[in-house]
Parts: C-alpha cells; structure tokens; sequence
C-alpha cells in the first residue's frame, strides 16, 4: 500500500474553488457593469422620447412643419439607438445569474419606450407627411427562424435607412402586460410575424418578398426598390 | 441560463484546472532525491535495438561508446531487428571497430520489444538500459543515472529528454513540448507517478526486468506496458535531471500523426489493461489520481477539440453562410453597411474567463519549464512558441479524437 498525501489533494480542491469562485465574484462585477450601461442608455432613451414628444407638440401645436425633416430625422436615429440597446440588454440578460430582476425591469422599461415610439412615429407620419414604412416585428426565442428573420430586417433598414422604422418585439418576455396587449390586438399566433404598416404577415418573409411589400407602400420608392 | 456546451466546457475546465493545480502543488513540494554515492561500480549493458536505422545507428552507438565509464564495464549489444537495409551491415563494422564490448545480435523483424528481450538474455550487465537507434546520449549519463539505484526499489531510472538539433518549425514545436513533458515526468518521478519509460536510454535494473518477465508487446508501447507492470509491483520509477538524451523528432505533420496516434493508443489501451489499478488507492498517487486522468486526458482533450470546433468555427462560419444565403450573399452591401455596436461587456463572461485562466496557467507552466532547464522559451523563435501554445494540443485533440473513433470501431494499433 502506498502513501496517499491527502494534503495535496485538499489544497488543490480548495485552490479550484478559490479560481472558481474569483471567476463568479469577476461575473457578479461585470454584470453589474451591464446593468449600469444599461441604465445609462433606458435613462438616455426616455429623455430622447421626451424630447421627441415636445418636439412633436412644438411641430403640431405651432405648425412647424418645415422642422419635420429633422425632426424625422432625430426619430430614426433614436429608434434605432433603442433597438440596438434592446438587443444588448437581450443578450445580457440572456446571461445574467444575480440581476436578473434589475434586467427584467429594465427590459420592461424598454418595451414601453418601443410602444411610446412606435405611436409616436405613426402620429409623426401623418403630421409630417413622411414617406417612411412602419414595421412591428414580432418574435419569439423559441421559434427557429426569427433569427434570420432579424439578420434580413437588420439588412434592410441598412438599405433604406431613415425610409424604414422597425420596431422589434420580443414575445417570449411575459413580464409585460404591454406585449400581451400588442399581441392581441395584432392577433399574433405564430412567430415569426411582421406588420408593415396595417398588414400583417405571418411565418418567415424572404428578402426579396418583403422587399417587394415594402418598395410598394412608397409614394417615391428609394433606388435600392429599383436594384 | 447555460448551454448544455457550457455545462459541458465547464466540467472540463474544472478537471483540467484542479489536474494542473495538484501538479503546480507538488512542483512546489518538490524534493529532488539525493542519492547515496556508489561504493563500486556495476556492469551495464546498452542495448540498441534497430529496424531499417542504417542512417542513425552509427552516430547513436557512438555515443554509447563515448559513455564516461569503464571499459571493462560497459557493453554495447545492437539487435539487428530485421532489417533490409545496411543495419547489419554498420552494426558488424561498429564491432569491430571498437575497443570496448559489442555484441551484433540478428532476429527476424518481430518488434522492438522482442529485440529487447533477446538483447536482455545476451546481456551481462547488472544494469540495462535501452536506447533507441535515432537517438543519443550524453557521456556523463551512467555516472549520473546509476546512483539513484541505491535505494533497492528503483526499477527505471531516465534522462532528460530533448528534441535533437530541431530544424523545421515542427521539431521546433515538438521541442517545446518535450521540454514541459519533461518538467511534468520530474514531478511525476517525485510522486512515483511515471506512466512511461521512453525508449531513448531508459535504465533498468536487470534482476527486476527478469523477475516481471522482461517485455511485453503492449499494443506496440512496450515501454509504457512495462511501466505499468512495475508501477502494478510497486516499484520506483525516476526522472533525474542531471543528464541528457537527444532523439529525433518526426519532421513531417504525417509522421507525427502516425507516432502520436500510436503512443496515445497504447497508453488508453495498456490502462485499460490495468484497469483494475485506476481508483486504486493501493497504487497511491498513480492508481488515484495519474491513471485516470491519463486515461480521461483522451477524451478531455476530444471534447475540448470539438466543442471549441463547434463555437469557435463551425457554428459562426455556417451561421454567416445562412445569413448570407438569405440576402442572396450580397456581400459587399453587408459589409459596407455593418456598423457593429461592441463593447467589452458584450463579450460572454464565462468563455472568456475559461479562456484567459487556462492561458496564464499555459504561459505560467511554459515559463516554468524552460526556467527549470535554464532554456528562454524563445530559443527557438517566437512562432514555435506561439504555435505550441495555442495550435499544437489542437493537433493533439484531434489525434485523440481518431483513437476515439478507432476504439469504438475495434481498429487495432498499427505501426
């Protein structure tokens, strides 16, 4: 029988964990770092649709509508700032372990921003005459092909740029009485669905099927319509 | 939370984590032996056993005959395994040539261990050691190796290892890995850990081969079955540190696949051979802890292959491909209108942390190693380096990965 040094064996257990648990307390710091960053551009987001309210009320109320263009202008670039930290905060929260509740309030949070854009952007659209496609998409994790659905919605905002506001919704989020509401009165049954304008189109869109959809609601089709 | 991938890299992460910081505790709880000064000297014999090694074998056996030890002492015995080529031929012109004792020994080509064992019966040593035909030895080795046989239980003392004269970028690399194996075998030989007794001049007390029956096929790793047995009998196996062999190292990627694939065969095998001293405190530290994770390092080192494969390559290279299929790969719009939005945060936490750990303890081990043979880890440029580093166990992973596939369909070793 040989000797066993039981000392060696322990110490290295407890050296491991004392990695293991550096590694956690470095986890809990960084998460706690996203939930600031976070915070910072929710913060950021409802002053911008403060801001964008006002200017929407100075605009209407004192009919302005020579400052639409900026105004329009000003709107996409929020909407799109929002929609890029809604997928962050998606992700991060996708990976959270201690903050999760901060996370789901702060997604809350950005759920009614969204809502308060997107009726915004259709009162915007008529005041200002705008030749600009609203698009609500709705999905789901759980569904196989809203990825690419997204990955083909990113690429033609890409292409029509301040000519395409979309608002992503993100379905499997129950936390929000909000969505339900959107989802029932957009009677969405299945994921992916996307609504351009009024008309609603549910299961996977090609590219060139929603291109085509989009291209035929301008009144003066952008050249990408024409390629 | 986790993917089922996580749960699965984590596990791996731990068990090579607490491997490497059980060896990192007892390099630092290492003690070299002392051993006792020798009151007389013994008679060794050098057996050279060689197939096809007209190339090598007369600069091998030169430098057995250049061994600093009395002549009336020492013998070399080559054994001419079969050989087609001019073996024979330099073997029989060394004899003669010579003024010390060498002995020319001829057989059909059965194997090098069966070379050995003829080699070990025409052997008048009290001491044999082994060396192989491609490699050589420093002429200080016997006065620095046979002192440790003082203490009766030693079986096996070996030399350091080294990689001779590397050119290319492979040998380069190979050499890096032999210096870090060597600085493991160290630690290994302090906690009688050693799995296996490399063919370049591996010491062996003779009455011991005798006693265990000398050689063994081993699934062609004679010098790892062997090993096994004497660690099964409780005998000592050593590592000094105090001299020196030199083999060669395969130059090409075909032929290291080939030596690789067929020692990592023969170790999983031989440990399943005695597979009754894995778990088995009765062994110590070897049946405890070394054996299993010998054993597990096949299937670890495939799992970390594949799943790196799988999240590093194959799972972003094919999640594009679709992407790009859906927008009729109109690549040079996406690229032009890809603005990504990064920061440090996006970057997931957990891989990243598993990622930088294992690489502070590789680069620590690496500076370590190199350290303890007073060698820079970039004698032999920065790219060897760098490839060994993060290349080299890839390469490793997937020759474990084919032994995987070979187990599960039956396929035997080959040489």
């Amino acid at each position: 029988m040989r000797e066993i040094n039981q000392r060696r064996y322990v110490l290295a257990g407890i050296l491991t964990a004392m990695v293991f648990v550096l590694g956690l307390l470095l986890g809990f710091v960084i998460e706690g770092k996203r939930v600031e960053l976070i915070q910072d551009a929710s913060d950021e987001a409802r002053v911008a649709i403060s801001s964008l309210q006002l200017q929407y009320a100075f605009i209407d109320q004192l009919s302005q509508v020579g400052n639409c263009a900026e105004f329009m202008n000003a709107f996409d670039k929020n909407v799109e700032n929002l929609e890029t930290a809604r997928i962050k905060l998606s992700n991060y929260q996708s990976q959270a372990t201690v903050n999760r509740r901060e996370f789901d309030l702060l997604y809350r949070n950005y759920i009614t921003s969204q809502v308060q854009y997107l009726l915004l952007s259709m009162k915007a659209k008529k005041l200002c005459d705008s030749d600009v496609v609203n698009v609500q998409y709705f999905f789901s994790k759980d569904c196989k092909t809203c990825d690419d659905q997204s990955f083909i919605l990113t690429f033609l905002k890409q292409k029509f740029n301040q000519r395409l506001l979309i608002f992503g919704f993100d379905t499997s989020f129950d936390k929000e009485p909000l969505l339900n509401l959107m989802v029932r009165t957009y009677n969405v049954t299945s994921f992916p669905t996307v609504i351009i304008e009024d008309n609603k189109y549910a299961g996977f869109m090609s590219k060139d099927n929603i291109t085509s959809t989009i291209c035929g609601l301008y009144e003066a089709a952008p050249d990408y319509c024409s390629q | 939370m986790f993917t089922l991938l996580e749960v699965i890299l984590f596990v791996v992460y731990i068990i090579t984590l607490y491997y490497t910081v059980f060896w990192l505790i007892a390099f630092v709880d290492y003690a070299p032996e002392q051993p006792s000064r020798q009151r007389r000297l013994p008679k060794v014999s050098v057996i050279v056993p060689a197939h096809n090694e007209e190339l090598t074998l007369e600069k091998t056996c030169r430098s057995v005959l250049a061994l600093d030890y009395p002549r009336e002492l020492l013998e070399l015995i080559i054994v001419n395994d079969g050989s087609t080529d001019k073996t024979l031929k330099i073997a029989n012109s060394i004899r003669r040539s010579s003024k010390r004792t060498v002995k020319v020994l001829s057989q059909e080509n059965m194997g090098k261990w069966k070379a050995m064992n003829a080699g070990i019966a025409a052997s008048s040593g009290e001491f044999v050691a082994c060396l192989d035909a491609d490699s050589t030895i420093r002429n200080d080795a016997l006065g620095k190796m046979l002192p440790y046989f003082s203490d009766p239980e030693m079986a096996v003392v070996l030399p350091m290892l080294y990689v001779d004269s590397p050119k290319n970028l492979l040998q380069k690399v190979q050499w890096h890995e032999y210096v870090i194996n060597m600085f493991y075998r160290k630690v290994a030989g302090f906690l009688n850990c050693i799995h296996v007794a490399p063919g370049p001049f591996s010491l062996y007390r003779k009455s011991v081969l005798l006693e265990i029956g000398g050689f063994r096929e081993g699934f062609k790793t004679e010098d790892l079955e062997i090993c096994m047995r004497l660690q099964s009998r409780h005998y000592k196996i050593m590592q000094t540190t105090e001299t020196e062999a030199y083999t060669e190292a395969p130059g090409t990627l075909g032929e290291l696949y080939k030596q690789r694939k067929r020692w990592n065969l023969g170790s999983t095998l031989n440990i399943l051979s005695y597979r009754g001293m894995l778990f088995n405190r009765k062994y110590g530290d070897f049946g405890v802890f070394q054996l299993p994770i010998i054993f597990l390092a096949t299937f670890l080192a495939s799992v970390l292959l594949v799943v790196t494969a799988y999240l590093s390559v194959l799972k972003p290279l094919s999640e594009k491909f679709i992407q790009l299929r859906l927008i009729n790969f109109d690549i040079i719009s996406y690229i032009v209108n890809y603005h990504p939005h990064f920061s440090l945060l996006d970057i997931n936490f957990f891989r990243s942390f598993v990622s930088i750990s294992f690489l502070c303890i590789s680069i620590s081990v690496l500076v370590m190693a190199h350290r303890a043979i007073k060698r820079k880890v970039v004698s032999h440029g920065l790219l060897a380096a760098v490839v060994f580093m993060f290349w080299y166990y890839l390469f490793l992973g997937y020759v474990r990965l084919v032994i995987i596939k070979d187990l599960l369909l039956g396929r035997k070793n080959k040489w």
